[in-house]
């Protein structure tokens, strides 16, 4: 145990259990924009790894084989119900974790023993499912991501006691998930799922294209998608996005529908490129999609798109629990000549 | 207050709306008596700007005795149907500059083909398309034209003859627009033709011949290609211009820098005119003139028809024009020309049904000024039948030049 002299404060959590400190009561909070009302609770737990650095936010999958098993080594610290969240006038509600007496010593031994468990991170989990994405703000939210404040004593001297606080502000934090699983009817539908990754390629014949006359002007030109089943409630909005391709799906390096990737790599690190010059996004609206796409049929007989596919997926912007099966339907062009 | 009055209703005008249907037909309508001086007589060999001098005749200019510098503007106004539209333009601009009473030299600049013209070649119509119904209707139209550059020289042979020539380099450029516009929305086609070519005129003036002692003047033209007018279509690839300012920009569907390349398109000796005139003019009474001309003209040209907005073009006309002229005394009080003609044309066109033209010109001139300066007001009006799409319109056209002398290549006294 390193022993503080002077008033130098605590640098590290492991300080907080030097000899020369008391840890009187401690705070793990989070902030939230969102409303929630459930019968759910949220529990905190300290990750128990081994190693001081357990995840990087910079990687969008997470599999067992690759990561610690965060499930299987983690402590339960605390719980609290998320019975009735409301932001208040500044648009934010607080999520507290208060540790006092019998819940601070598992803080102190799980968490703030950072020389027997130098993970130094906390796993947020709800013991039941919620029926609606729930947010909490993370550290890239500038301050309001997680924090831990930690109320202490230092001893200076014999006649000398500081009673004071800490706070310690959260440096990186992941969301896992598990995203709707993929089945095989999805393959056979236009599916889309921005939780399991799931795109579609539509390919065009359009050699009819090669056969006008350089003056043809295509309007109203519309893809229109219906949606054939989703897990989409009556409030929800869900973005389609269409964009041309960089490189033909025939070129692609995958044997299975199932796109393979390198832990190291993201999706989009990979050669499925699309062509900047046509992406659009478009609503469900009327349990139908229409996506206009004459700029990209014009682009295409013009010499600016080599190939005739799009590809469809979810926006960033939707839940990635939203899944979307659409059908396709004959696409009628208008063109003109002047 | 006057002058300014006439500058403001020049202004208004030339704001306004300008066609003609013969601008429709080949590579649009022909350009006569530029100059405001010939325009109340009809004819360009005779003499109507001085009593022995035609501006549009080199073969006359030795018997200047100043050097002109001479402009002309002319409104022209067409009926058509029930239509009617105005337009304002320079005509023409030309300096002439004798030489000892013995040779003259001239340069000039007008234009040479007319294509300002818009038709609309369908009536509002509408179909289905996806439940919606769709308006549409087609415009086509055609502007600008090319011009013609002058270099003239003119000899005096003897006291009776006199000859003079013109070499006319065809220049510039006119743009055609075929605009379909469905709901509201304009998609354009737009074209240009750049013109290149060379005539060469040639005139032989005489006062041989005699009626009374008094002689009869007699003036010859000839028209020739130097080489035919070749033509360089450039046409733009068709675009939706959803911020209408009728030009293919970044805000356009598709973006200028997405569409297609110009498709050039090169047409050799599309125009190909020739031409012979003859005019006599006879003095009956002192400086009252009577005046006839004849003219015949031709072109062989291959005429494509790639950008005319009618199916045919001309490709003969036959003038008669026959004129009355009365005089300014010079260094007098009469410093008035007065000028009346009648004319008949007929033009031939190829593909299409020919047309005939009756008109009237009337013209007036006042002299002032030591060195003879001139301002010419004339006015043509004339009946067209057997145009294309519209059948019959008349056209009225008001000229108006200025005619500045000075000295030029004389010798000063030394005191």
């Amino acid at each position: 145990m390193t022993l503080f002299s002077g008033n130098i404060p605590p640098t590290s959590l492991i300080d907080l259990l030097a000899d020369s400190i008391q840890v009187d009561s401690a705070m793990v909070f989070f902030e939230t924009a969102d409303s929630l009302i459930s019968t759910s609770n949220l529990s905190l737990y300290s990750v128990l790894g081994d190693q001081d650095s357990v995840f990087s936010d910079s990687t969008n999958f997470y599999t067992l084989e690759n990561f610690l098993d965060f499930e299987n080594n983690s402590a339960l610290l605390g719980e609290i119900p998320l019975a009735s969240i409301a932001p208040d006038s500044s648009g934010y509600d607080t999520l507290s974790f208060i540790f006092k007496d019998e819940s601070l010593n598992g803080l102190k031994q799980y968490f703030l023993d950072s020389d027997t468990y130098p993970a130094r991170t906390f796993m947020l989990k709800v013991d039941s499912p919620l029926d609606e994405l729930f947010t909490i703000e993370s550290n890239e939210a500038s301050n309001r991501g997680p924090k831990m404040r930690v109320w202490y004593k230092s001893f200076v001297d014999e006649e000398t006691t500081v009673d004071t606080f800490i706070t310690f502000f959260a440096q990186k934090d992941i969301s896992v998930f598990r995203p709707p699983s993929i089945e095989n009817d999805d393959v056979n539908f236009i599916t889309l799922n921005s939780g399991s990754a799931l795109r579609s390629i539509i390919e065009f014949d359009l050699g009819l294209i090669d056969s006008l006359s350089r003056n043809e002007l295509f309007k109203n030109s519309n893809l229109v998608l219906s949606v054939e089943s989703s897990n989409l409630t009556t409030d929800d909005e869900f973005y389609v996005i269409v964009s041309a391709l960089q490189d033909s799906v025939i070129n692609w390096n995958f044997t299975s529908p199932f796109v393979d990737l390198n832990p190291n790599e993201s999706i989009s690190d990979t050669t499925y490129l699309s062509d900047p010059n046509f992406i659009i996004s478009r609503k469900i609206e009327e349990n139908e999609v229409k996506i206009p796409i004459q700029a990209f049929l014009q682009g295409y007989k013009n010499g600016l798109f080599q190939f005739d596919e799009l590809m469809l997926y979810s926006a960033p912007v939707n839940s990635p629990f939203d899944k979307v099966k659409f059908n396709l339907n004959a696409i009628e062009v208008l063109y003109v000549e002047p | 207050m006057w002058s300014r009055n006439i500058f403001l209703a020049l202004f208004f005008i030339s704001t306004a709306f300008s066609q003609n249907s013969m601008s429709g037909y080949g590579y649009g309508s022909s350009v006569e008596n530029t100059d405001a001086s010939s325009s109340g007589v009809s004819n360009k060999l005779l003499p109507s700007f001085k009593s022995n001098i035609s501006l549009s005749n080199p073969s006359t200019w030795h018997n200047l005795l100043f050097t002109y510098l001479t402009t002309s503007v002319d409104v022209q106004s067409v009926a058509l149907q029930s239509q009617s539209s105005t337009n304002f333009s320079l005509s023409s601009m030309k300096l002439v500059i004798p030489w000892k009473q013995k040779m003259s030299f001239g340069v000039a600049f007008e234009p040479y083909l007319f294509r300002e013209l818009t038709v609309s070649d369908t009536t509002m119509t509408a179909f289905n398309f996806n439940d919606d119904e769709l308006l549409y209707t087609r415009m086509n139209s055609s502007s600008g034209g090319p011009s013609l550059g002058q270099l003239s020289f003119g000899y005096k042979l003897n006291e009776f003859d006199s000859i003079g020539s013109n070499l006319n380099i065809i220049f510039g450029s006119s743009r055609s627009t075929r605009t379909l516009t469905i709901d509201e929305e304009n998609h354009l086609l737009q074209s240009r033709d750049y013109f290149s070519g060379a005539m060469m005129d040639l005139f032989y003036s005489t006062k041989r011949l005699k009626i009374k002692e008094k002689p009869i003047f007699l003036s010859f033209a000839l028209q020739l290609p130097l080489r035919g007018v070749d033509i360089e279509n450039d046409s733009y690839q068709a675009f939706l211009d959803l911020n209408d300012n009728n030009y293919h920009d970044t805000n356009d569907f598709p973006d200028v820098g997405q569409a297609l390349l110009p498709l050039t398109q090169k047409f050799d000796d599309e125009l190909k005119a020739s031409s012979f005139l003859l005019g006599a003019d006879y003095e009956f009474s002192p400086r009252k003139h009577i005046q006839i001309e004849i003219l015949n003209w031709k072109d062989s040209g291959n005429h494509n028809l790639n950008s005319s907005l009618f199916n045919g073009y001309v490709d003969s006309k036959n003038k008669l024009s026959v004129a009355y002229m009365k005089f300014a005394q010079p260094f007098t009080r009469d410093r008035y020309n007065f000028k009346g003609s009648i004319f008949v044309q007929n033009y031939g066109v190829k593909n299409l049904e020919n047309i005939n033209e009756v008109g009237l010109g009337l013209g007036v001139g006042f002299n002032f000024g030591i060195t003879g300066n001139q301002i010419d007001f004339g006015y043509k009006f004339s009946k067209r039948n057997g145009l294309h799409l519209v059948g019959d319109e008349s056209l009225h056209v008001f000229n108006i030049g200025v005619s500045i002398g000075d000295l030029w290549f004389v010798k000063r006294r030394e005191i």
